[in-house]
C-alpha cells in the first residue's frame, strides 16, 4: 500500500499494462507518468514523466490469512467485488 | 521528413515485432517491448499501439527499454476506484474460518481487508482513509 498525495495533488493509480523484472509498472491518469518499485525501496518511484525521481512512500500493510486478520480486527471492513 | 520518420518509426516497429515473434533470447515466454528511437528519446510502443516515454528510466535508474514485458495497454487492467466494503453482518461478509489470504490494513482507525482474488485481476484499488488517499497494489 502506498501514498497517492503529492504536491496537495491527488493521483488516481493504475496498471500500466507493462511489467519490468516480474513487477507491475503503474502510472497515474492525471499526468501518465509511470511509477515502479524499485527493487530493495520502500516506496514507489517515478521513473518517467511529470513527477520523476519524486517518491510515493509505502504504508503499513500486511498479507495475511482472513481468519487471523479478522480474529485481529474484529471490526474489520471486507472489500467488496465491484 | 515527417514522411521519413514516419517510415523510420514503421520500419523499426515492423523490425521489433518479427523479433518478438522469432526470439525468445530472453530465456522467458514474453517478448520484449518494441522500442523507437526519437530525437533523442527512448519510446516503448504497447499492443494498442500508445507510446510511453522511458528515457529517463534507462538513464537514471538503468532500466531497459526492451526489458518492458506485455504492453496490454492502459485500460487492460482496469483498477477499482470506488471501493465498495462489507462488514460483518452483511450477506457478501466472508465466513470467519476462510484461510484465503488478504491485504489487510489499518489507517484512521479503520481496518480494511482486500483479498487477493479480487486484487489479482484488478492489481489496484484507489482509496481513502478520511483525508488520506492511499493505493493498494498486488
Amino acid at each position: 500500500m502506498y501514498s497517492r498525495e503529492i504536491d496537495g495533488q491527488v493521483l488516481t493509480l493504475s496498471a500500466s499494462g507493462w511489467t519490468y523484472r516480474n513487477t507491475f509498472v503503474l502510472y497515474d491518469k492525471e499526468t501518465e507518468s509511470l511509477w515502479y518499485h524499485l527493487e530493495g525501496d520502500d516506496a514507489l518511484t517515478c521513473i518517467s514523466g511529470k513527477f520523476a525521481d519524486r517518491r510515493l512512500p509505502e504504508l503499513n500493510s500486511e498479507l495475511i490469512r482472513w481468519n487471523n486478520w479478522l480474529a485481529k480486527h474484529p471490526d474489520t471492513k471486507f472489500l467488496d467485488y465491484p | 521528413m515527417k514522411k521519413l520518420w514516419y517510415m523510420l518509426t514503421t520500419a523499426v516497429l515492423v523490425w521489433g515485432w518479427l523479433a518478438c515473434s522469432s526470439s525468445t533470447s530472453s530465456g522467458e515466454d514474453v517478448p520484449p517491448a518494441p522500442v523507437v528511437q526519437q530525437e533523442n528519446k527512448i519510446y516503448i510502443v504497447d499492443k494498442t499501439g500508445k507510446r510511453w516515454d522511458v528515457t529517463h528510466a534507462e538513464e537514471r535508474y538503468g532500466m531497459k527499454a526492451s526489458q518492458f514485458q506485455f504492453g496490454l495497454g492502459p485500460n487492460a487492467i482496469p483498477p477499482i476506484n470506488n471501493p465498495k466494503f462489507v462488514q460483518a453482518g452483511d450477506l457478501d461478509f466472508p465466513d470467519p474460518n476462510e484461510t484465503f489470504l488478504v491485504i489487510g490494513t489499518r489507517m484512521r482507525g479503520e481496518a480494511r481487508a482486500y483479498p487477493l482474488f479480487i486484487m489479482k485481476t484488478h492489481e489496484i484499488v484507489n482509496d481513502v482513509f478520511e483525508d488520506k488517499h492511499v493505493a493498494i497494489g498486488y
